[in-house]
């Protein structure tokens, strides 16, 4: 690993750990959180008027959110895979992802999230039948998203009171995003292609920032020595005290400098 | 009493099956259903169940790859075909629609594997279009999923 980066994106650091797992989905863990976030809270928030109201209708005996795909639900998906409704998914949209400079030692990345909330094709009676779920669902998502999370996902304890876990920031099992905004959102009829069924649907984009942050492991400097310099070979010697002033040294480390440039 | 329709299949059935017997059928044909065993699709591992669609004496159907114009006025992937016609179910034989369009759970993903003189190790194909308004035949259109062009 000593050749590896030692930095941090959202919730991913480098190096990569090996781990059993037999695919690379932990390596954007923020989407399957936002997935399950979403779809705890609203199972949790909808069930109560749920049941009466499918009854009738294709929904009939399924949840409020039967189906959960981590991934934006375009033709070529739905094409391939089942998905039983009311389907919500969650994906990093195509839009481009922008890369800018937050501070002098700091990036950031910008990404577009879409979450598509989607009932399925309905006749003209269940659409009104059941279509307000539509209203009220982007209506959770935004309260889950001012609230930081959801007692029905995940939850944290402080003086006997039991909260919301805080899963959008940083910290253990949480999406690390720096900033997230509610970018807009519209609910109706939608189609997977154009001429396609109409799905009634509700979308939701999110935009959100993950910075770049240092690893704090990284090669350990004693018993080492070091030439540097303040220009060509020796210009790691901004990076090097960057490094140690960040780190601190341990007991017992000494260093003698000698300047090779002027 | 079963209608003219249903008499019909089992002798288009056997005629179906004569190119293949003739070694004119050179790819053969499955439904493939993937099972992952993690909490979404394309979680942790897959697994697979095959039905292989045949004619008469296990023959494989037709297999037709699209010319460039077909493609173009399909709104096509290049690499498309159809598959069929596919002889319909009838007592001793044929195909059972949900075998080409199998009832599925959730997370489960369904294609085509077509194996043949391109696709030795056989290439997925995802259906587009299924064409069941025949009494006497299925057509399958499927685009290619993991095919480099050539």
């Amino acid at each position: 690993m000593s050749d590896s980066l030692y930095r941090q994106w959202g919730a991913v650091a480098l190096p990569l750990a090996a781990t059993s797992e037999a695919d690379l989905s932990s390596l954007d863990p923020a989407r399957d959180i936002l997935l399950e976030l979403f779809a705890a809270a609203l199972i949790s928030e909808l069930t109560p008027r749920w049941a009466n109201a499918v009854a009738g209708t294709p929904l009939v005996g399924n949840q409020p959110v039967q189906s959960k795909l981590p991934a934006i639900p375009d033709l070529d998906a739905m094409r391939q895979v089942y998905q039983a409704f009311p389907l919500l998914a969650v994906g990093r949209t195509d839009d481009p992802q922008t890369e800018d400079e937050l501070t002098l030692w700091q990036n950031r990345i910008t990404s577009r999230w879409s979450v598509n909330y989607i009932l399925g094709p309905l006749e003209l009676g269940n659409q009104l039948k059941l279509g307000d779920v539509l209203t009220e669902a982007a209506r959770i998502l935004s309260s889950v998203l001012h609230a930081g999370g959801h007692k029905a996902y995940a939850t944290t304890t402080n003086e006997g009171q039991v909260f919301a876990k805080q899963v959008l920031g940083a910290g253990a099992s949480c999406c690390y995003f720096s900033t997230l905004k509610v970018v807009n959102f519209m609910q109706g009829a939608a189609a997977f292609s154009q001429g396609g069924p109409k799905y009634h649907a509700l979308t939701y984009l999110l935009e959100t920032t993950e910075l770049e942050t240092d690893v704090r492991v990284g090669t350990p400097l004693v018993g080492r020595s070091f030439s540097l310099g303040l220009d060509g070979d020796g210009g790691s010697l901004p990076g090097f005290m960057r490094t140690i002033s960040r780190g601190g040294f341990s007991s017992g480390f000494s260093t003698g400098f000698r300047v090779l440039g002027t | 009493m079963p209608t003219l329709a249903e008499s019909l299949r089992p002798l288009v059935a056997s005629i179906r099956a004569i190119p293949g017997q003739m070694g004119l059928r050179p790819y053969s044909v499955a439904i493939v259903v993937g099972t992952w065993s993690g909490a979404y699709v394309g979680r942790e591992s897959k697994t697979e169940s095959a039905i292989t669609i045949t004619e008469a004496n296990g023959q494989p159907p037709k297999v037709r790859f699209l010319n460039a114009e077909e493609i173009a006025v399909g709104g096509l992937q290049k690499g498309s075909c159809t598959i069929g016609p596919i002889t319909p179910a009838f007592p001793g034989g044929g195909t059972l629609f949900t075998n080409i369009k199998p009832a599925l759970v959730d997370g489960q993903t369904v294609h085509v594997r077509i194996t043949g003189p391109e696709f030795p190790d056989g290439g997925l194909f995802k259906i587009t279009a299924f064409d069941t308004d025949h009494a006497i035949h299925y057509m399958l259109t499927c685009e290619p999923t993991e095919l480099t062009p050539p």
